[in-house]
């Protein structure tokens, strides 16, 4: 069997802060084929976007990562840096949440896209680059892609940014797209045309496409697998029509009580009760259990591991929520 | 119900060319909850400063309580601000960085002539109505999570007790399971107390959820209004409907919006959705189509729409 | 320097200029012409005697006085006058604040230095109109960086509320903009006052200050450059205490910035 286009295992990602290593993402692993879709779920402080950008191994000096990534057989983490360049951009490629910062406000957006594919060796020369920039505008539904590729990125739109650094993503093929937030900055109209922008690419170019997101709703229309992630570990990973459906997890069940839905009666939104844990405090056993309706002795002592608990499930949690059976 | 603040006619064009705010009517009732919904350079920020006064319109008409509120000014200006509050978005800088919470609230209560011991006395009642423990009295804004900080802001905003609350993209900073305990928070005291909320959000399925009624802007213009429950139900405009659709995982129907969000400075004739819509037909470029009632209590702005008849009205075929 | 000695020293510096009339020292202004021109470490003149046989120790002590005081009071006066037109100009938008704003870079076209001399001359000599002329020149910087402060958080949240408060602007600019913006002018200030000094000490040279035969760092360094060549030291002591001066609250207005950046960095 072919090796899943990325694997993440035990994946452990540790900040030095004030003399302080913060444990941030504490043992994550997962999988997804290509032409599959892996939604990852947390709020804030989860440690979603760390995990994303472990995977390009864009973090700076202060951070220890342990575990491994593989980009279908290729081991990063051992990877030196000159290695990894060549990787990034080419073989996984990111897509950030706010695409302002990822332009350079100084340079036209055509020779952005050029740049990026003359230093992983796709185009000759600087025309051949700006053709294929043009191209690559068009890929991405960008109606009139010679003016913009003579724009500057402050001469667009917000939704047109995010198409371009969609563009520059995909721009060297790569078989696995990280998407951190790609919509969270953006409005609902704009939000949906470029969600339908990345399934459609996705399918074409048969990559593997993680998505980090805190919306429940992009989790829904965009995922085949979830995984929610609470306090550095995922809590809960499975297909999304059962983590999303029949949650396993509390935190999960939580998570989806506390949307606010139109048949909820006004002031009966279910939030969750206490706030999540500082990674730098960290106590021993489950870090849901303070928060948790299903809290029980063994929570507060022992950290559950992720474990399987229905056909394709997997959950960390000594309580899990059994699903209902159909009678 | 009496209404406890009208709006007619509301227009700002900002001085960089931005039409901001292009005819906007808006009626909010005693303690209801008028939900102002729309996406990114819609006006309804500006409206919103518009009512609260912060802003002042370049045309229109604005009754609170009652009373012409463009006239008022000065010291009765000021005075009337007691009964018109604001929660606003971030809780990271809608507080004071040098200011601890306790001292945030009592600045609107000096304000208006509290003095102490009453002062010290009302702001721990207020902390103790909003949830926050009075450990917290004592609190820098960075000292307090998310939740807390809105807390503290909705205290503030409760100090003298408004009649109207501007709350502006009050809950969109926070994490969904937070945003709960605050809107939460937010109904038990207009249960309570009465108060009226404008709730301005780009989030529809937090208006869904907290709103009486709803009014949809676009592009500074008011294009849908009506009863919650109504308008989501069933949508009328097609900018409503499109609205809708883009939700994440709320279902795909046909009516979507084209295309990239036209310029303020330079909108479309007529209607300014139409080129972006997809029932656009050319009487749509001749002039902007009136906000009519096309079933009782809910109006729509569009030529797909037309005011309904006492015939329509009583459910039959014009 | 840590924050503590340097502010220590500072410190130390205007208490010893304080407490100079209590000191038993020699009379600064007469001298016996009989004693000129002695070098330092002569019995009785730890530091010498100037040209017309004056304790060189003792006026510099006594010079001390109206250099120091002509390097805080101008900042503090220009503290006060650019610090309100600055904080007014930037919360306001409309012409009030477009009228400060320019009229100051009226000022700001003119090189301090120069601007300071026309005004000093114009006024006559003597410490007050000095004083005056430095107000002056230095409210304008101050008045820039109040201007920016106040504008920073003019669109602030939090200012939303304050002016939805119906307070009335006074408390507004007193209690909610005043601990924001205060910090930055104050550390900005105290790197203005070795500045102040030092203009201060130019505007004596060039005899537009404080009149002889008193006392003063700028007039002594008038004074004694004459003797560059054969008395050279003489000359030096002076200039030296001016330099020091100055440098010592330049740093003690950096740890103090440097102390206001960590706290707000942890806020």
């Amino acid at each position: 069997m072919a090796h899943p286009a990325l694997t993440v295992e035990d994946l452990q990602v540790s900040f030095r802060v004030a003399g302080e290593e913060v444990p941030v993402v504490r043992g994550v692993s997962f999988s997804v084929e290509a032409g599959r879709t892996l939604v990852i779920v947390g709020e804030s402080g989860s440690g979603k976007s760390v995990t994303a950008r472990s995977i390009l191994r864009l973090h700076g000096r202060n951070a220890t990562l342990d575990g491994a990534i593989r980009l279908g057989d290729t081991e990063l983490l051992g990877l030196d840096e000159r290695r990894m360049n060549e990787l990034r951009g080419a073989r996984v490629a990111l897509i950030p949440q706010d695409a302002t910062g990822a332009l350079d406000p100084l340079r036209r957006v055509g020779s952005q896209i050029s740049e990026v594919l003359r230093h992983h060796g796709r185009a000759p020369s600087r025309a051949g680059g700006l053709a294929q920039a043009i191209e690559l505008l068009r890929r991405v539904h960008i109606a009139d892609p010679d003016r913009v590729a003579a724009s500057y990125p402050h001469q667009l739109s917000g939704g047109m940014r995010q198409r371009i650094a969609i563009a520059i993503a995909i721009s060297c093929g790569p078989r696995v797209l990280i998407a951190d937030e790609p919509t969270t900055a953006l409005d609902v109209t704009v939000q949906a045309q470029i969600l339908d922008l990345l399934s459609e690419l996705q399918e074409r170019l048969d990559m593997a496409l993680v998505m980090v997101t805190h919306d429940v709703g992009v989790a829904e229309q965009m995922a085949d697998e979830v995984a929610v992630m609470y306090a550095g570990r995922v809590v809960e990973l499975g297909p999304v029509d059962i983590v999303l459906g029949s949650p396993a997890h509390p935190y999960t069940a939580a998570l989806l009580a506390a949307q606010p839905r139109p048949d909820v009666p006004r002031g009966a939104l279910r939030p969750i009760p206490g706030v999540p844990p500082l990674p730098s405090r960290l106590a021993v056993g489950c870090a849901f259990a303070p928060r948790c309706d299903r809290r029980a002795a063994e929570c507060d002592e022992v950290e559950p591991g992720l474990e399987r608990s229905a056909a394709r499930v997997l959950v960390a949690c000594h309580r899990p929520i059994a699903m209902e059976r159909t009678a | 119900m009496s209404a406890v603040l009208e709006a007619r006619g509301l227009r700002k064009t900002f001085a960089n060319g931005v039409r901001a705010v292009d005819g906007v009517d808006l009626d909010i009732h005693e303690g209801e909850t008028l939900g102002l919904v729309g996406e990114s350079g819609c006006g309804k920020s500006t409206t919103g400063r518009i009512v609260l006064r912060l802003t002042d319109p370049d045309a229109g008409q604005l009754r609170f309580e009652g009373r012409d509120l463009l006239g008022t000014r000065g010291g009765a200006l000021r005075r009337l601000r007691a009964r018109l509050q604001i929660v606003p978005q971030d809780p990271r800088t809608s507080l004071n960085p040098r200011l601890t919470a306790g001292e945030a609230v009592a600045f609107n209560l000096r304000a208006h002539g509290w003095r102490q011991p009453r002062r010290g006395e009302r702001v721990r009642e207020l902390f103790a109505r909003v949830g926050l423990a009075p450990a917290h009295l004592a609190s820098y804004p960075h000292e307090l999570s998310g939740g807390q900080a809105q807390r503290v802001a909705i205290a503030r905003a409760l100090a003298t007790e408004p009649r109207l609350v501007v709350c502006d993209e009050a809950v969109s900073a926070l994490d969904k399971s937070v945003q709960a305990e605050v809107l939460n928070l937010l109904t038990r005291i207009q249960a309570q107390a009465g108060v009226s909320y404008l709730f301005i959000s780009h989030d529809l399925t937090v208006v869904e959820h907290v709103a009486d009624r709803v009014a949809v802007m676009y592009l500074g213009r008011v294009v849908e209004t009506g009863p919650s429950a109504a308008v989501m139900a069933e949508p009328l405009h097609p900018y409503t409907q499109a609205l809708f659709n883009s939700l994440p995982g709320h279902g795909r129907g046909r009516v979507h919006a084209q295309g990239e969000p036209p310029s303020p400075r330079n909108p479309p004739s007529g209607c300014h959705f139409r080129t972006r819509c997809p029932r656009a037909v050319p009487r749509c470029a001749e002039a902007a189509p009136p906000l009519v009632e096309v079933q009782p209590g809910h109006r729509a702005a569009c030529v797909h729409h037309p005011a309904m008849t006492p015939a329509t009205a009583n459910g039959g075929t014009p | 320097m840590s924050t503590k000695v340097s502010v220590g020293l500072v410190a130390a510096v205007c208490l010893l200029a304080l407490a100079v009339p209590l000191l038993h020292l020699q009379n600064p202004t007469i001298g016996s012409l009989g004693q000129r021109l002695l070098p330092p470490g002569s019995p009785g003149h730890l530091l010498g005697t100037d040209g017309q046989g004056r304790d060189l120790l003792s006026r510099l002590l006594w010079g001390l006085r109206p250099s120091l005081l002509s390097g805080l009071l101008p900042v503090a006066v220009a503290a006060l006058a650019g610090g309100t037109l600055g904080l007014v100009a930037g919360l306001t938008t409309h012409w009030v604040h477009d009228v400060v704003m320019r009229t100051l870079d009226v000022f700001y076209a003119f090189p301090a230095v120069l601007l300071a001399i026309a005004i000093a001359a114009a006024l006559g000599s003597g410490l007050s109109n000095a004083v005056i002329a430095l107000s002056i020149i230095l409210v304008p910087p101050i008045a820039r960086v109040a201007e920016t402060e106040a504008a920073r958080l003019r669109s602030a949240d939090f200012m939303l509320a304050a002016r939805a408060s119906g307070a009335s602007w006074p408390a507004i600019v007193v209690r909610q903009v005043l601990p924001n913006a205060a910090p930055g002018i104050v550390v900005y200030c105290s790197s203005l006052i070795g500045l102040s000094i030092i203009y201060a000490a130019g505007l004596s040279f060039l005899g537009l200050g404080i009149a002889p035969p008193a006392a003063e760092l700028g007039l002594m360094v008038n004074d004694l450059r004459q003797f560059i060549f054969n008395d050279p030291l003489l000359l030096l002591e002076p200039a030296a205490l001016i330099l020091v001066v100055a440098v010592l609250f330049n740093v003690a207005g950096d740890s103090l910035r440097g102390l206001l950046d960590h706290r707000m960095e942890v806020t």
